[in-house]
C-alpha cells in the first residue's frame, strides 16, 4: 500500500512515515502543499494523510483542488483544529476521515488501513480466498489453518493481491504500492518477494492461489 | 444592611413629621394669636364703653351703665367683670359679680392700654384690660372742675376661648398623626413602585453570565435617572464580553499551538515504544528541542502575563544604545550564517545615542525586533536600524515578502503568523506581543508600517506625543 504524507512539522514527518514503513506501507512525504499536491496529481495513492495548516497552498485548498481533479483517493486530515465546525468543514470538502493532533499512532495506522481496504471496496477486516484466510487488523494470514511467517513487507504484497483478487496485479503496480522510493528497487524485487511470497504460502501439495500472467503480472485467485 | 427604601422613607417621613409640627404649631400659634386679638378686642370695647360712660360731674366721677350692660356677665356661661376706680384708689364702680373681691388694678393709656391673664374671682382663668383715662365733663360747669384721672379694669372668663384653642391643638395633633400613619404606606409604595426598575435591573444583571456577555440593559424603558447607569453598565458589559473573547481566543491558540510539538512529542515516543531498535540519539536531540520550544512559548506567556498585570519593577538607568544593538545583533548574524541566508543590514545607531530606560526590558524589545527582522528578511534583502535623537525614536525596518497592509493590525496579537502552518520551530508569535507590553510598560509608543516597496519599519518612539 502506498501513502502520501504531507505534514510540515518535519519531526511528525519523519516519525508518521518511520510508523506507516515500518507498518510495511510505502510512503512518501512533502512538507508543503504545493509538493503534497504533485505527487498527489503524479502517483496513484492508496491513502493520503494530509495536515491542513500547510506552507504555499494549505490542506483544504489541496484537498478541493484533487476533489475538482475526480481523484478518489481517501484522505485523512490530521490536524491540530478540533472544532466540530473545523471537522465538518474538511469532511464536506470531501475528506475521508478527520484526527486531530496530538493522536495515537495506532490510531492513525488503523485509520489509514481502513481507507486503504475503501480504496478497494473492502469493508470486511477479513478476506478468504479458498483455504487462505487473511486477518487485515492483526496483520496475520493462515492457509489451511496453519499460520503464514510473513514480513510485514509480503503481508503488505499479500494482502495487495487479496484486495484486488481476481484481478491482474501488474509489476509497476506492486512497486508503486508497496516498495519505497529510498529503497534500491532491484529490477526482479517483485519476482523475488512473489517468489518468497510463494514458498511461504504455498507449501509443496497444496493448490497454487498466486498464478503468473506472463508479460502481464500476477493474480490471487482459486484455481477453478 | 444599607436600604436606600428604608432609609428614603425615614428621611421622607422625618422630613414630614417636621413640616407637620412645624406648621401645625404656627397654626396654633396664630389662631391663638387672632383669637386673643379678638378677645382683646372685646375686652377693649367693653373697657372704651365704660370709658365713654364715666363723667365728671360736680359729685365726683359717675357711671351711669346700662343695666344689662353687663347682664350676660352674671348668667352667661363666660361671665364678666369691671371695676372703675379713681386714681386716688376710691372704687367708682364694680360688676356685682367681683362680690367681695376686687380686681388688679393696672392699667395702660387708651392708646395702648394693658392686657393680661389672672385668675377670676369665680377661680376661672380670665383676661383683663386696664386703662387709665380722663372721664369727660358732665356739662359745662363740670368743665370747669380740676381734671381727675379714673382707672378702669375689665375681666372676661377665657374658658371658652382656652376650650377652642385647645380642641384646635388636638385637632392639629391627631390630624398630624393621621397623617403620619397615612404617609408611612403611602410613602413606602410610592418608593416601592419607583424602585421597581432598579429591581428589574438587578434581577437581569444577576441572569448575566460568562456565556451571556452579549446581552444589554435595555435602556429606553427606563426612568431618565437611570439611564445614565445603565449606559455605563452596558460599556462594562461590552469591554468584559471583549476582554471574555480575548482570552478564549487566546486559550484556543494555546491549545492549538501546543497540540503540534505535544503530536511531535507522541509520536516520537510511541515510535521508540512500538520499534525499539530505531533509537538513537537524535530521537533524544529532537525530544529535547520540542521541549524548549514548548519551554520558551511558556516562559514567554509568563513574561506577557506578568507584564500585562504590572508585576514587572523598573530600573531605570542611562543604556547606550549603538553597544546594546550589536550586541544583540551578532548572534542573530551567527544564525543567519548557519542558514545560508545573506542579509545587508545596516546599525546606523550614533555611538554615543542614550536613553534613559530599563536595560533588561530594552534588550528583550530590541532582541524581539532584530530577531524578526532577521528571520523575516528575505535572502539577499536589506534592512536597518537607525536613532532619531531629536524626535527619541528607534525604527529597525527591513524588507519583507508575504505581507500586506491587512496584515499589519495583526502584527501585535499574541500566537498570531503570517504563515498559517507554524512551521518555524524557533518562533511561536508572541515576540511582538510581548514588545508592545514591555514598550508600553517603559511608556514607549511601538508602532508599525509598511511601505509601498515591501520594507516593513517598527518605530520604537521613546516620546510620546
Amino acid at each position: 500500500m502506498r501513502v502520501l504524507l504531507v505534514e510540515d512539522s518535519q519531526r511528525l514527518q519523519k516519525s508518521v512515515g518511520k510508523a506507516l514503513r515500518k507498518s510495511g506501507y510505502a510512503v512518501d512525504t512533502s512538507g508543503d502543499g504545493e509538493g503534497g499536491l504533485w505527487l498527489a496529481e503524479s502517483n496513484d495513492y492508496d491513502a493520503i494523510i494530509l495536515d491542513i495548516m500547510l506552507p504555499k497552498i494549505d490542506g483544504l485548498a489541496l484537498l478541493r483542488r484533487l476533489r475538482r481533479q475526480g481523484k478518489r483517493t481517501p484522505i485523512l486530515l490530521l490536524t491540530a483544529k478540533d472544532t466540530v465546525e473545523d471537522r465538518v468543514s474538511g469532511l464536506q470538502m470531501g475528506a475521508d476521515d478527520y484526527l486531530v493532533k496530538p493522536f495515537a499512532l495506532e490510531e492513525l495506522l488503523a485509520r489509514v488501513q481502513v481507507l486503504c481496504r475503501h480504496r478497494y471496496d473492502s469493508k470486511s477486516n477479513h478476506l478468504v480466498i479458498a483455504d487462505l484466510k487473511i486477518d487485515l487488523t492483526a496483520h496475520a494470514a493462515m492457509r489451511t489453518g496453519q499460520p503464514l511467517d510473513l514480513t510485514a513487507r509480503e503481508f503488505r504484497l499479500l494482502e495487495y493481491l487479496a484486495l484486488r483478487r481476481g484481478h491482474i496485479v501488474t509489476r509497476s503496480e506492486i512497486e508503486t504500492h508497496i516498495y519505497n522510493d529510498s529503497m534500491d528497487l532491484l529490477s526482479n524485487a517483485v519476482d523475488s518477494a512473489i517468489c518468497s511470497l510463494r514458498k511461504k504460502m504455498e507449501p509443496p501439495g497444496s493448490s497454487p492461489l498466486i498464478h503468473t500472467k506472463r508479460g502481464l503480472g500476477y493474480t490471487l485467485k482459486e484455481q477453478p | 444592611m444599607k436600604s436606600i427604601r428604608r432609609q428614603l422613607t425615614l428621611t421622607i417621613l422625618l422630613g414630614f413629621g417636621l413640616l407637620l409640627v412645624v406648621s401645625s404649631v404656627a397654626i396654633y400659634f396664630f389662631t391663638r394669636v387672632a383669637l386673643m386679638k379678638e378677645y382683646d378686642a372685646g375686652l377693649r370695647a367693653k373697657a372704651m364703653t365704660i370709658m365713654s360712660l364715666t363723667e365728671q360731674g360736680q359729685d365726683g366721677i359717675q357711671l351711669d351703665v346700662p343695666n344689662d350692660f353687663f347682664q350676660e356677665a352674671n348668667n352667661g356661661v363666660a361671665p364678666q367683670f369691671y371695676e372703675l376706680w379713681q386714681t386716688n384708689g376710691t372704687i367708682i364702680a364694680r360688676s356685682e359679680s367681683l362680690k367681695n373681691i376686687g380686681l388688679p388694678n393696672r392699667f395702660g393709656s387708651p392708646t395702648a392700654p394693658e392686657y393680661w391673664n389672672l385668675n377670676l374671682p369665680s377661680g376661672h382663668a380670665g383676661r383683663a384690660i386696664g386703662l387709665k383715662f380722663s372721664p369727660k365733663a358732665e356739662d359745662e360747669d363740670a368743665k370747669k372742675l380740676a381734671p381727675v384721672e379714673a382707672v378702669v379694669v375689665v375681666a372676661a372668663d377665657c374658658r371658652a376661648l382656652y376650650q377652642t384653642l385647645d380642641i384646635l391643638a388636638t385637632v392639629l395633633a391627631l390630624t398630624g398623626l393621621l397623617t403620619i400613619v397615612v404617609t408611612v404606606p403611602v410613602v413606602n409604595f410610592s418608593l416601592r413602585r419607583g424602585h421597581a426598575p432598579l429591581g428589574q435591573l438587578a434581577r437581569q444583571a444577576a441572569a448575566i453570565t460568562a456565556g451571556s456577555l452579549q446581552t444589554r440593559f435595555p435602556v429606553d424603558s427606563l426612568p431618565e435617572e437611570l439611564q445614565p447607569i445603565t449606559n455605563r453598565l452596558n460599556d462594562l458589559l461590552g469591554r468584559l464580553e471583549e476582554s471574555f473573547e480575548r482570552e478564549r481566543r487566546f486559550s484556543a491558540d494555546l491549545a492549538h499551538e501546543l497540540r503540534t510539538p505535544l503530536a511531535e512529542l507522541r509520536s516520537l515516543a510511541e515510535v521508540e515504544l512500538v520499534w525499539p531498535e530505531s533509537a538513537d540519539s537524535e530521537k533524544h536531540r529532537e525530544t529535547l528541542n520540542i521541549a524548549l520550544q514548548m519551554e520558551a512559548m511558556v516562559t514567554r506567556l509568563l513574561e506577557l502575563a506578568r507584564c500585562e498585570s504590572g508585576k514587572i519593577s523598573l530600573q531605570l538607568e542611562s543604556v547606550l544604545i549603538a553597544p546594546l544593538v550589536k550586541e544583540v545583533w551578532q548572534p542573530l548574524v551567527h544564525q543567519a550564517k548557519t542558514k545560508n541566508k545573506q542579509i545587508a543590514f545596516d546599525i546606523l545607531v550614533p555611538p554615543d545615542a542614550v536613553i534613559q530606560t530599563d536595560r533588561a526590558l530594552f534588550r528583550s524589545i530590541l532582541t524581539n525586533l532584530l530577531a524578526n527582522a532577521a528571520e523575516y528578511t528575505p535572502q539577499n534583502g536589506r534592512g536597518e536600524i537607525s536613532w532619531n535623537r531629536d524626535a527619541g525614536e528607534l525604527t529597525v525596518s527591513n524588507t519583507v515578502e508575504d505581507l500586506n497592509s491587512a496584515d499589519l493590525p495583526h502584527l501585535f496579537e499574541r500566537l498570531w503568523r503570517k504563515d498559517k502552518s507554524r512551521t518555524g520551530g524557533d518562533h511561536c508569535g508572541l515576540g511582538l506581543a510581548l514588545s508592545r507590553a514591555f514598550a508600553e510598560l517603559l511608556g514607549f509608543d511601538l508602532k508599525v508600517r509598511l511601505s509601498s516597496e515591501n520594507t516593513l519599519t517598527m518605530s520604537l518612539s521613546t516620546q510620546r506625543d
